[in-house]
């Protein structure tokens, strides 16, 4: 009985212009920003060919992660070139060319897609699904045969569910193949795994949204109604909860300023300058240098870590923040795996310095030094440091909202 | 009449909870936003205002300026919650490149930031513009989509077309009744805000000038939602069930809001392709490697041609220079005009270069802005932006006080950099006046009056959107069947 519900919701949906268009936008939104992705990641390759370090200079650069095609994440940050010299290590920007109209319209990646546009999408699918049949009075009907309201709910969300995941693997699929004839964007198999890993997390988000509509559509009387308290929970969710997280983060952890840190390396700079003029030794000056500052940065990391972590704990209350933190940690682009590369660029600075330290006698430019190289965390990782509690987290909202939505429909009149 | 219909609106959306929902949302998400933003700002302008300070301390004098360079820094946008625009890509100073030398300085944008927020990059920006075209146009969606097809499925519009009342009435009610609604929980959240971040002492109005661009926005955030209910009326007017305005007006929403825009940089990349700052670069290196050469072969040409000097060794010179020989006084004036004489050349033409590449960019860019304004979602992102000074007119702005300071340094530091070669000896630079004052490249922030000339069209585009849409809800009310 369930699946003959499940394939009505289907057929009707089929049938009705609101799948026609939700699939129009699906064709439209998804091909749209990977296109524009696609474009964004090209130009930052050939932005990169620009600017990658000759060998043996000092500069720690990665190439842009194809799966920011995906999920853009923090890959701009990542993809900065790291300088590196006996002063430390300075930041530039990757991007050298362009125009900053490209930058006035930020491109929507996929997964902003999924998280903003696709979610209204199956609270769309949800929001009368309940509410609409008593208005309709079929639900009188249904409901007066011999099957049970668990089947009808679950065929409900079942023909819902396939309703929206089908065309939306589809054309993602479609678009991704479509993607890989370009022979400058090259997945691995890891990656191309990553990318599918990716893509169920998604269906897991929308898997919620839409329970979320239906719970809401069995516990209001009028589908205009139900539409206004999903909207409200959307803002919060999408938009709320993840600013608000951070913004709370900040009143409990307390972090120094990029300027105090800068202004505590001059002074340790000026000190050790100062020493070595009145005739001390300028080799362990830049030795001392190097050990306060990374120390320094050791303990500025340390706070900004505890920031991250209570930002995220907080912003979990919310499955798009869960949803947003573990898909962009799959594809590589996260604040753990750009945490992890700022630990490797200080590990090459350490390499640099010791390299210099040890050849203080050498001309400068005759000096190689060695090439900087990043592995990125293996799904293990990744999954052991977060991902894999964000994805029980997504199960766990999945499961929550629709048992709530059973036991409101239990109760729901239908008269 | 309108009275009548009016109220009934303005009390049905109360009952409803629209109008809490809405007032709620507004009241949490634009004080949140105005909260984060400015916090965001004044984080941003304490460092700027650390680095001014210690900079002043560095680069006192000349002689300073000559050991650690030349920098200026870009103060951050104060009205950056109304849109954060392209703030975080401007570079946030300018340097000098290498060492200032008689042929000019070098000044180049420095792109160093540290990423202090990764849940900024993540989440994106909270700002005004952000809240207005995509929470509250979603609200906006909410408010209209039924409006006219919710009454024809409760069969209330029927019976209300049965009676005397002009339709025009009608529709004109249903548009003041929701527009009412909907400034009023706007304003409540923007007032919320102003008094949540006063109280909080990071308001943004302690900067002078600030209230005008923040009205100019707040105004023009309140005639984009009034626009867009118009066009929510319009769908409404166009469908046959709820369901179906609900579906259309989300798609033209994704439309308006991320797909024009975006596909506006695009087409505009095609039309008009430009080439990389990094070709520009190469090309303004090389103009300066055939201009250093030049320089070379008139000097070496002159040093072989002129009289009393061509046979001269390097100790003779240096002897007669010592002794004051008119003949050698000659010879420096003379090449000291080749080299202003090519500096000149060289300057205009890299002045040339750039001028060529800032025209390429800024037709690019008005192309895409000019597409782009086939949304009104573009049109007020356009009027926030350039109206909280992170548009393109402050790209261009601190793009010409580049210019500026390279200006400023040449004619305070360059200009008196002469050197003077002969055969392998290169000497001089003995007039630069180390003890003065270093340059500094004041701040000019850009004038509203130049904002607003940039952003005039989208203001009007926006109620000329406003006065479309309606008109167009109100044509297809009256060939509306409302059986």
């Amino acid at each position: 009985m369930t699946w003959t519900i499940a394939r009505k919701e289907i057929l009707s949906n089929l049938l009705s212009y609101k799948f026609f268009v939700v699939l129009l936008l699906m064709v439209l939104l998804v091909a749209t920003s990977l296109f524009i992705m696609h474009r964004d990641f090209n130009q930052r390759m050939a932005d990169y060919q620009i600017i990658r370090p000759k060998p043996g200079d000092p500069i720690a650069l990665v190439a842009p992660n194809p799966l920011a095609i995906f999920a853009k994440g923090l890959d701009d940050a990542m993809t900065r070139s790291f300088e590196v010299s006996i002063t430390g290590i300075e930041a530039r920007a990757g991007k050298v060319s362009g125009n900053i109209i490209y930058s006035f319209f930020p491109a929507p990646d996929f997964l902003y897609v999924v998280r903003v546009v696709l979610s209204l999408v199956a609270l769309l699918f949800g929001f009368d699904q309940v509410s609409r049949e008593r208005e309709q009075g079929t639900l009188k009907l249904l409901l007066g045969g011999s099957v049970s309201r668990a089947k009808v709910l679950l065929g409900k969300w079942t023909g819902n569910f396939l309703s929206l995941a089908v065309p939306f693997l589809l054309v993602t699929l479609i678009a991704s193949a479509l993607l890989m004839l370009d022979p400058n964007v090259h997945f691995s198999g890891g990656q191309l795994g990553r990318l599918a890993l990716m893509l169920a997390l998604s269906l897991l988000y929308l898997g919620f949204f839409l329970s979320l509509g239906i719970l809401v559509s069995t516990m209001t009387k009028k589908a205009a109604t139900s539409v206004v308290v999903l909207l409200f929970l959307w803002s919060l969710f999408v938009f709320i909860i993840p600013n608000l997280g951070t913004l709370i983060a900040r009143q409990f952890v307390s972090i120094p300023s990029v300027r105090a840190l800068s202004e505590k390396r001059e002074q340790t700079w000026t000190r050790e300058v100062l020493l070595s003029e009145r005739g001390g030794n300028w080799k362990e000056g830049v030795r001392t240098i190097n050990r306060e500052n990374d120390q320094m940065e050791q303990d500025y990391r340390l706070k900004f870590e505890r920031l991250v972590r209570l930002s995220r704990d907080i912003n979990r209350v919310s499955p798009a923040a869960s949803f947003l933190d573990a898909s962009s940690e799959i594809a590589g682009t996260g604040i753990g795996e750009e945490s992890r590369l700022k630990e490797e660029v200080v590990r090459y600075k350490d390499a640099v310095i010791a390299q210099i330290l040890a050849n203080w006698e050498s001309v400068k430019k005759d000096r190689q030094y060695p090439m900087f190289t990043y592995k990125p965390r293996s799904l293990s990782d990744i999954f052991a440091s977060g991902a894999l509690f964000d994805t029980a987290w997504l199960i766990f909202f999945n499961i929550l909202s629709f048992a709530l939505a059973y036991v409101a429909f239990i109760r729901y009149d239908v008269r | 009449m309108f009275r009548i219909i009016y109220k009934k609106e303005l009390l049905e959306n109360i009952q409803n909870y629209r109008f809490l929902m809405a007032l709620v949302i507004c009241l949490v998400v634009i004080p949140l936003g105005f909260t984060v933003s400015q916090k965001d700002y004044v984080d941003r302008r304490q460092v700027y205002d650390d680095t001014v300070r210690d900079d002043a301390e560095l680069r006192k004098t000349v002689q300073d300026f000559l050991v650690n360079g030349g920098m200026a820094f870009r103060p951050p946008a104060a009205l950056g919650l109304l849109s954060s625009g392209v703030e975080m890509v401007l570079p946030n100073a300018v340097e000098t490149r290498g060492f200032v030398s008689e042929e000019g300085a070098q000044v180049q944008f420095n792109n160093s930031r540290r990423l202090d927020n990764p849940f900024t990059s993540l989440f994106g920006r909270l700002d005004l513009a952000f809240i207005v075209t995509t929470v509250l146009a979603v609200l906006v969606m909410i408010f209209a989509f039924n409006a006219v097809v919710g009454e024809k499925e409760r069969r209330t519009l029927a019976q209300v077309m049965a009676n005397a009342v002009p339709r025009p009435v009608v529709i004109a009610a249903k548009m003041a009744a929701g527009g009412t609604l909907l400034a009023a929980a706007f304003l409540s959240g923007v007032l919320a805000g102003v008094l949540l971040t006063t109280a909080l002492g990071i308001d943004p109005f302690r900067e002078a000038g600030a209230w005008a661009p923040f009205g100019i926005g707040v105004g023009a955030s309140l005639v984009f939602l009034m626009a867009f209910y118009g066009f929510g009326l319009l769908v409404s007017s166009l469908s046959r069930s709820s369901v179906s305005a609900m579906v259309t007006l989300l798609s033209c929403w994704v439309a308006l809001a991320m797909i024009v825009p975006k596909g506006s940089v695009v087409v505009a990349k095609l039309v008009r392709p430009i080439k990389s700052q990094q070709v520009v670069e190469l090309e303004k290196s090389q103009v300066r490697r055939q201009t250093e050469r030049d320089i070379d072969a008139s000097v070496a040409k002159l040093s072989q041609t002129m009289p009393g000097i061509k046979d001269m060794s390097s100790d003779d010179y240096f002897k007669q220079r010592k002794a004051k020989n008119p003949v050698i006084e000659a010879y420096e004036k003379e090449q000291a005009r080749l080299r202003s004489e090519f500096t000149a050349r060289l300057n205009a033409d890299l002045d040339r270069i750039d001028a060529a590449f800032d025209a390429e960019r800024a037709a690019q860019a008005a192309a895409a802005r000019t597409i782009a304004r086939l949304s009104p979602v573009s049109c007020l992102v356009n009027a926030l932006t350039e109206v909280a000074g992170t548009g393109f007119a402050e790209d261009e702005s601190w793009r010409e006080a580049r210019s500026r300071y390279k200006q400023i340094i040449d004619r305070d530091i360059a200009s008196k950099a002469q050197m003077t070669q002969f055969k392998d000896f290169s000497y001089g630079g003995g007039n630069l006046p180390r003890k003065a004052p270093a340059p500094k490249l004041p701040a000019v922030p850009v004038p509203l009056e130049k904002r607003m000339a940039a952003v005039w069209v989208d203001l009007v585009l926006l109620a000329i959107y406003g006065i479309l849409f309606f008109a167009a809800a109100y044509v297809a009310f009256l060939r509306y069947d409302v059986r």
